[in-house]
């Protein structure tokens, strides 16, 4: 009879020694595993990593700015910078990440045994990193793509149609190619939630008492799946314009140079919430553990997701007003842009609610959380301020729309990862990080975000322009352009004493068992980290609090809660 | 660290190392077992045998919704190159697209091969 031994280099038959497959190797185990917790851990790892390059082009944007008449780098070289800067934090280090907490926690939330489409899983993630590392290598042969984020034609066009060469070298085609591969991956991704969340939830959960990280990873989703081939689309048309001799947006030749911002927009305004929804899903698991009380107002906070979802396709204009829209357009876009603030406050007064009168505890994810509600109202508010149109063309394309998107996704989404990294280091590692060290990273981000971005609302309202090189001395943007270089600084403090707690507590953590927090939902009902098969039984869920149920059966949800 | 979480984090520890790990899997979650008929969840922590004496001592219908006992290999997925060939191939047919026809030609094939594998693969 074959006997086999798991974990060792060789399995001992009857018929003798087989060799070690490259699947059993070290190495050989990262390449091929479909394991979710696997490759959420990938998808964290790589997102972080790219969150570093990000954050040093980022750096060196603020050297070049710091003082008036700059010369660090060189137009040519700052147009890259800054375009890389973008397109690596938002394709590169948002979505990754997200992708990477929703990957690895998702299922065991669920109570499933993995994706439902593991394979497809692993795919996704190999073709975000073969697509980041094709991005990034633009720089190697000094052509990374020059166009902003948003690549605007005819801008990015090899010819526009006038007498001047635009991106006559492949700078554009990087970008285009590179955010084609990430869109492949995004949609596998996606696909892969909506199934796994609609068909592997453990028997009791109704979509009624997921948590709510799931609904917003769901709602993500759903938004990637019809955002994404809008995006596709346009790249498409630009590469046919570049390499085929069309002319979609060439106005010169009967294109029309707006199609692409249409086209663009109506993939980039979903996707800015594509970003933040699942930082949301994170905040609203981190409160309710931290003040020790369910959520308030669950079925608000999960409708009004959905609620943002489908408005955030009808908002897309508000990035164009000043392109010179008819009225009723500017009318509509005004008013769908203010509309969409409800859901979004909706969401922070159930927040504000469920700390309320709660028994805090104030660790370190939730001095991200509570830090998040903050930052994210500054940014909603001057986001809400944008909507105004007469206000939107004195300000736009200025700095203050620079602190708004900041406001949004640094001190929203990155706060909100960062977060969730202190949450679930444990369960990804069975060792809690250094509260200490975690509360100092906290409040060096807190004072380098803000010293950076706050000054940029005064800046753009005195005018100074997004994507500038340099500037004259003589304009009143001095210190403020000094100060945010100093905060650009102090938040690459905070970045090194976050990495420097991680590597710490990943050696020398203290061991967290396996439910650090007392925390209330089925991924703490496991080991930490979890065994490959997440449970050795499928739990059965009878509230939206499953493991508090468990824990504390005398007070389980389901005794006294009415829920459908 | 307060008194509270030490307290909690040493129990759980304590718990945890008490763990047997190696049972097998109950795979197939029956919608038989409705909380009401069952208590709310199983401890995680009862072994294979200490799980049956209990599940032995209630009834058949309890045995009935714990499902078949399998081994964890048997429902996991298993290992796979080929999600790494096929994005591999996919990033070269779409390099090939502006690097030039030879480069397009080389992504195709292995994108053939790699879709080969991938269907031919058994789980």
């Amino acid at each position: 009879m074959a006997t086999r031994t798991i974990g060792e280099h060789t399995t001992v038959t009857t018929t003798g020694v087989r060799r070690k497959r490259f699947s059993e190797s070290y190495i050989g185990e990262w390449i091929t595993t479909t394991d979710h917790k696997q490759l959420g851990l990938m998808y964290l790892i790589t997102g972080f990593f790219f969150f570093v390059v990000g954050g040093m082009e980022a750096l060196l944007i603020r050297t070049q700015l710091a003082l008036p008449d700059g010369k660090v780098l060189s137009p040519q070289v700052y147009n890259q910078i800054f375009t890389m800067h973008g397109t690596t934090m938002i394709f590169l280090f948002v979505i990754p990440v997200l992708s990477g907490f929703g990957n690895y926690v998702v299922p065991l939330m669920l109570g499933a045994r993995d994706m439902a489409y593991p394979r497809m899983n692993a795919f996704g993630f190999w073709l975000l990193l073969l697509g980041g590392i094709f991005m990034q290598s633009s720089f190697l042969i000094g052509q990374a793509p020059n166009g902003g984020w948003f690549m605007y034609a005819p801008l990015s066009e090899l010819v526009a149609g006038h007498a001047f060469e635009a991106t006559p070298h492949m700078n554009a085609d990087f970008w285009l190619l590179g955010t084609t591969l990430l869109g492949i991956s995004s949609i596998t991704g996606s696909l892969n939630f909506v199934v796994t969340i609609f068909k592997l939830r453990a028997p009791g959960m109704s979509i009624n008492r997921m948590p709510l990280f799931s609904w917003m990873i769901l709602v993500m989703s759903f938004l990637l799946l019809f955002a994404l081939p809008s995006l596709t689309v346009a790249s498409v048309l630009l590469l046919l314009d570049r390499h085929m001799g069309s002319h979609f947006y060439q106005y010169g030749n009967g294109g029309d140079p707006l199609l692409w911002q249409h086209l663009f927009w109506s993939f980039g305004h979903p996707e800015v919430y594509i970003l933040i929804l699942p930082a949301f899903g994170i905040i609203s698991e981190i409160l309710p553990v931290f003040s020790r009380k369910p959520i308030f107002g669950y079925t608000f906070i999960a409708w009004s997701g959905v609620a943002i979802g489908f408005l955030s396709f009808t908002v897309w204009a508000h990035h164009m007003f000043a392109v010179g829209l008819p009225s009723i357009a500017q009318a509509f876009f005004a008013t769908s842009t203010t509309l969409i603030a409800i859901p979004t406050a909706v969401k922070i007064f159930n927040w504000l609610a469920t700390i309320f009168q709660g028994k805090i505890r104030l660790y370190t994810p939730m001095l991200f959380a509570l830090g998040f509600i903050a930052m994210f109202l500054i940014g909603g508010l001057n986001g809400a301020a944008l909507a105004v149109v007469p206000f939107d063309y004195q300000i736009t394309d200025s700095y203050f729309v620079v602190a708004h998107i900041h406001y949004v996704l640094f001190g929203g989404t990155a706060l909100a990862v960062f977060a969730g990294i202190y949450y679930w280091f444990p369960k990804f590692t069975g060792k809690l990080m250094d509260d200490r060290l975690g509360k100092w990273h906290f409040w060096v981000t807190f004072l380098g975000l803000n010293l950076t971005f706050f000054p940029m609302h005064i800046m753009g309202i005195l005018g100074m322009p997004r994507r500038v090189y340099t500037y004259p001395a003589n304009l009143g943007w001095n210190d403020l352009n000094l100060m945010a270089s100093i905060g650009a600084l102090i938040i690459g403090v905070g970045v090194i004493m976050f990495m420097i707690n991680f590597i710490k507590s990943l050696k020398y953590g203290q061991p967290s068992g396996d439910d650090p927090w007392d925390a209330f939902t089925l991924e703490w009902d496991t080991t930490s980290p979890p065994k490959k098969y997440n449970f050795l039984e499928i739990p059965v869920v009878r509230s939206r609090r499953p493991f508090y149920d468990k824990k504390y059966p005398e007070h389980a949800d389901w005794k006294s809660v009415v829920e459908h | 660290m307060s008194q509270e979480q030490k307290d909690h984090v040493e129990q759980s520890v304590q718990a945890e190392e008490s763990d047997v790990t190696a049972a097998p899997l109950n795979s197939t979650p029956s919608p038989d077992s409705a909380p009401v008929e069952k208590e709310p969840v199983a401890a995680e922590g009862t072994t294979t045998t200490e799980g049956a004496t209990k599940r032995g001592t209630t009834g058949k219908k309890r045995t009935r919704a714990r499902g078949r006992l399998v081994n964890a290999e048997e429902v996991m997925p298993r290992p796979s190159i080929w999600p790494l060939g096929m994005a591999f191939s996919i990033a070269f047919v779409l390099f090939g697209v502006i690097a030039g026809p030879i480069f397009l030609g080389i992504g195709v094939v292995l994108l053939l091969v790699c879709c080969l594998g991938w269907i031919l693969e058994r789980r």
